[in-house]
């Protein structure tokens, strides 16, 4: 067999895998953000190890992330610019003509959401707990928008193992806000 | 010696590794999808692959028989007319009509002729004999009729313009078509130039 690495390709090859696995971590660290907040697995835990796994988890996802972007700009077949990818709806790049580019602007806005969640967690002494909060919430919306920009732009959606791996993902994030609304519901009672 | 690791450090690095490990194995795995299939079969099996019209199969442009009848005789010249057998004079560039053309792909220089490859109805070759190809008819001289003389075509008859397919990435990159489709798995969609 000729092996044949087609150059132009082997970006884009990075930047969907990096994608991938970006969105898998930001699930793991999600569920481990839920399992220290609402302490669900008491005594058996250990937040100690709860708090700093989840930020590394944070931490290789935002250098996954950021892998899947510069991929992109590196990559000939869908040619990204800067401003495509700082500026939601700018980019003309449509997979499913009835979304138009919804789906990639929802892949801006989560790149925007996850740096302010990292950001503000690492300045997290220097600002009020209540703003800090309220920044953290919207990793759940991270994981909505993540979820649909790879479900709906996704090049390997038809590929089973792709499909697994998403219902996985999703199905994981459900169960972490059913568990954290649940909990959060009970300990207030 | 027995190295030993922080329970936080360890799980650390092992995140990282699995991580990087799950990285590089869907990397490989979309390199060796790409090499082990062929792109059209890659591209079918993506379900992502929109076939072409039936006419637009026919890679190769049919080459016409013209039949004396739809040779414009115009463009003979008229010492030919006298000649005592008729000769036909058929245009090198006679392409079936254009609602056949317009959808078939242009072929590559390279291109072999599939005869198999039959025109379709609407791919019938027919040459309009249209006042605009009559070019340089002088009337003819009954004088001399027994030389036949070769026919000297002075005006040629315009060829349409053929359309061209290609395959444009939402980028703006251009590929050329895998047979009759392209690689919209990474994006392409069939565009005419």
């Amino acid at each position: 067999m000729e092996l044949q690495i087609d150059t132009p390709a082997i970006w884009w090859f990075v930047s969907r895998a990096s994608g991938i696995v970006a969105w898998s971590l930001l699930v793991i660290s999600v569920m481990i953000g839920v399992l220290l907040a609402t302490r669900v697995l008491k005594p058996n835990d250990n937040p100690g190890w709860l708090y700093h796994f989840h930020n590394w988890l944070s931490g290789l996802s935002i250098v996954f992330v950021i892998t899947h972007v510069a991929a992109l700009m590196l990559d000939s077949f869908v040619t990204f610019t800067i401003l495509d990818i700082v500026i939601p709806f700018h980019s003309d790049y449509v997979k499913n003509p009835s979304l138009g580019r919804i789906p990639i602007a929802f892949g801006v806005l989560s790149l925007y959401i996850l740096f302010a969640v990292q950001l503000t967690s690492l300045f997290r002494k220097n600002m009020s707990t209540k703003a800090w909060k309220a920044i953290h919430y919207s990793s759940y919306l991270l994981v909505l928008l993540v979820s649909a920009h790879a479900g709906w732009t996704g090049t390997d959606i038809t590929s089973l193992i792709y499909r697994t791996t998403g219902i996985v993902l999703i199905a994981l994030t459900i169960v972490a806000v059913i568990v954290r609304l649940t909990v959060t519901r009970i300990k207030k009672s | 010696m027995k190295v030993r690791l922080k329970p936080a450090f360890r799980s650390r690095l092992l995140a990282t590794g699995v991580s990087f490990v799950a990285f590089v194995a869907i990397v490989s795995g979309f390199v060796q999808e790409s090499q082990d299939l062929a792109p059209e079969q890659s591209v079918k099996l993506a379900g992502a692959n929109d076939p072409l019209p039936p006419e637009v199969l026919v890679t190769q442009k049919p080459i016409p028989t013209v039949t004396p009848e739809s040779t414009p005789t115009a463009s003979v010249s008229p010492t030919a007319a006298s000649s005592p057998s008729p000769v036909t004079s058929t245009s090198p560039t006679a392409k079936p009509t254009k609602s056949a053309s317009s959808n078939a792909i242009a072929p590559s220089p390279s291109a072999t002729p599939k005869p198999s490859v039959k025109p379709t109805v609407a791919a019938v070759p027919s040459v309009n004999p249209s006042p605009s190809s009559v070019v340089g008819v002088a009337p003819a001289t009954p004088v001399a009729p027994a030389t036949p003389v070769a026919p000297e075509v002075t005006g040629t008859v315009p060829e349409p313009a053929a359309v061209v397919y290609t395959c444009m990435s939402p980028g703006g990159n251009t590929r050329e078509p895998v047979g009759s489709s392209c690689l919209t798995k990474w994006g392409y969609s069939l565009t005419q130039v």
